[in-house]
């Protein structure tokens, strides 16, 4: 875990684009955006 | 604040999604679970930690998640057995720690409490959750001072914290440095305008600094929010004797006894309150049932030994006096005088009886003006030193007229004055010297609070405390100095050494 959640976030965002409606893309994506507010 | 919610709102939305397309996904239910605690859906976030501890059982994460937002809906067992479950399963685990040690706080475990608090905070130090908590539960301990360090510690770290800043102004109340603590009070008041035990707290801070009627507003507050809160009831029937609404007091402490009958705090103030009224058997009673709950409590044994002499000698002697609450004028042929009792700076005092009554009659060094009117004022200001009672006050009870003579009659008090007993060959122990000071002091602070016109004493030494036969002292000779000599007896203008 690099803690690089505002990395990860632009990551799963354009994942979502790509793909989108994927669970463990929003899964993930959820996770991390309430962890940059943890 | 709105931000931050509308981040988790975006959060919340995605695992929303995660969750209809793979639903029953242990991962998806624990993150969404805990960001409905962040946006305060503390039902729904355990809903969702309950699916995920049956898909995924044994998840030290889920359970600590759990147990933190069962304690956010108050099921405190339920709480730690969850958080005693991750324990178990991720040993040294601070947030762990510092979540049991809250909830054993809130289940009055304070011991419990503080080993895993002090576990947390070696383990994760400068934690502010940790150090209020812990804080909190070293006050319960009446471990103050470990409890002011604590939360000035969170304070610094977290500062405008209302749970922080409101025990910690409890904490500086209890060590009795009021005036900080009503800072922290009125800082915890402006983040949270209607918590009452802030208000509460703050009601008997401002009683302490005897602003009554502020503490009155306070304490009217904090019962509107919590209308059945045993603490606020007592403090403000207190408030209210002060202020002499001695109905509204003992309404608000006949409450507080409905409600928890056998509280100590209760029954002091029941028990000062009905003795401000004369009322001696109702004070008798609360006294009692304090030296029930606290045998070996020397203050309320010396209360009951004193109220208990009152109640079966000293009241039915007094209810049979013809003038049964004003002072009685006394002939000089039936006063027996017996023999000087000491001479003080008012005149002598001489042993006599009236009545079966053994009592003390002060033959006065001044003579006033020989005239209707002077007669007149002399009656007047008499009546008014008659109206003076109190426990640790020398109770007047009459006044002689002869020739140019004027004689005061007071209660006699056995045990001679707290000088002999400091100069001579008497011992008094250091315990008893306390209670005497403090007993002094609210003799004193009768005379310059529940007197009007306000008495000041001008002459406190130890020759005008004297010592009942259960070392109660009494203050004698107050109000002589307006009397006799027309001292200004307002209490602002008197210089500090008159009180030493």
């Amino acid at each position: 875990m690099l803690d690089d959640y505002q990395g990860a976030l632009e990551d799963l965002d354009k994942a979502d684009i790509l793909e989108p409606n994927n669970a463990f893309t929003l899964r993930n994506r959820g996770e991390v955006k309430k962890m940059l507010h943890n | 604040m709105k931000r931050m919610l509308d981040d988790y709102q975006g959060a919340l939305e995605d695992l929303d999604k995660a969750d209809v397309l793979e639903p029953n996904n242990a991962f998806t239910l624990r993150s969404r679970g805990n960001v409905k605690k962040m946006l305060h859906d503390y039902q729904g976030a355990l809903e969702d930690f309950d699916k995920a501890d049956v898909l995924e059982p044994n998840n030290a994460f889920t359970l600590r998640s759990r147990g933190n937002v069962k304690k956010m809906l108050h099921d405190y067992q339920g709480a730690l057995e969850d958080l005693d479950k991750a324990d178990v399963l991720e040993p040294n685990n601070a947030v762990t720690w510092k979540r049991r040690g809250e909830v054993k706080r809130m289940l009055d475990d304070y011991q419990g409490a503080l080993e895993d608090l002090d576990k947390a905070d070696v383990l994760k130090p400068n934690n502010a959750f940790t150090l209020r908590s812990r804080g909190v539960v070293k006050k319960m301990l009446h471990d103050y001072q470990g409890a002011l360090e604590d939360l000035d510690k969170a304070n610094v770290l977290e500062p405008n914290n209302a749970f922080t800043l409101r025990n910690h102004g409890e904490v500086k109340k209890m060590l009795d440095d009021y005036q900080r603590a009503l800072e922290d009070l009125d800082k915890a008041n402006v983040v949270e305008p209607n918590d009452a035990f802030t208000l509460s707290v703050r009601g008997e801070v401002k009683k302490m600094l005897e602003d009554y009627q502020r503490a009155l507003e306070d304490l009217d507050k904090a019962n509107v929010v919590e209308p059945n809160d045993v603490f606020t009831l007592s403090v403000r029937g207190e408030v209210k004797g002060m202020l002499d609404d001695y109905c509204g007091a003992l309404e608000d402490l006949d409450k507080a006894d409905v409600l928890e009958p056998n509280n100590a705090f209760t029954l002091t103030v029941y028990a000062h309150m009905n003795l401000s009224l004369n009322k001696y058997q109702a004070a008798l009673e609360a006294t009692d049932k304090l030296h029930f709950l606290k045998p070996n409590d020397d203050f309320i044994l010396q209360d009951r030994k004193w109220l208990k002499w009152m109640f079966d000698e000293y009241q039915p002697i007094i209810e049979s006096l013809p003038f049964n609450l004003r002072i009685q004028s006394f002939t000089y042929d039936e006063l027996n005088f017996g023999p000087s009792l000491g001479k003080g700076t008012y005149g002598e005092v001489y042993l006599s009886s009236w009545k079966g009554i053994t009592i003390a009659i002060k033959v006065l060094e001044w003579s006033g003006e020989h005239n209707e009117g002077a007669k007149k004022s002399f009656v007047s200001k008499m009546n008014t030193l008659g109206s003076i009672r109190h426990i640790n006050l020398v109770r007047f009870l009459g006044y002689c007229i002869k020739g140019l003579k004027h004689m005061l009659v007071y209660e006699y008090i056995s045990n001679s004055s707290l000088d002999k007993w400091l100069d001579g060959d008497k011992h008094l122990d250091w315990d008893k010297q306390i209670c005497i000071i403090i007993r002094v002091t609210r003799g004193l602070a009768h005379l310059h609070h529940k007197c009007d016109p306000t008495i000041v004493h001008f002459d406190i030494k130890p020759g005008n405390i004297l010592l009942d036969k259960d070392y109660t002292p009494k203050l004698a000779d107050f109000g002589l100095a307006k009397i006799l000599h027309g001292k200004d007896e307002n209490v602002g203008c008197a210089p500090p050494f008159f009180f030493c």
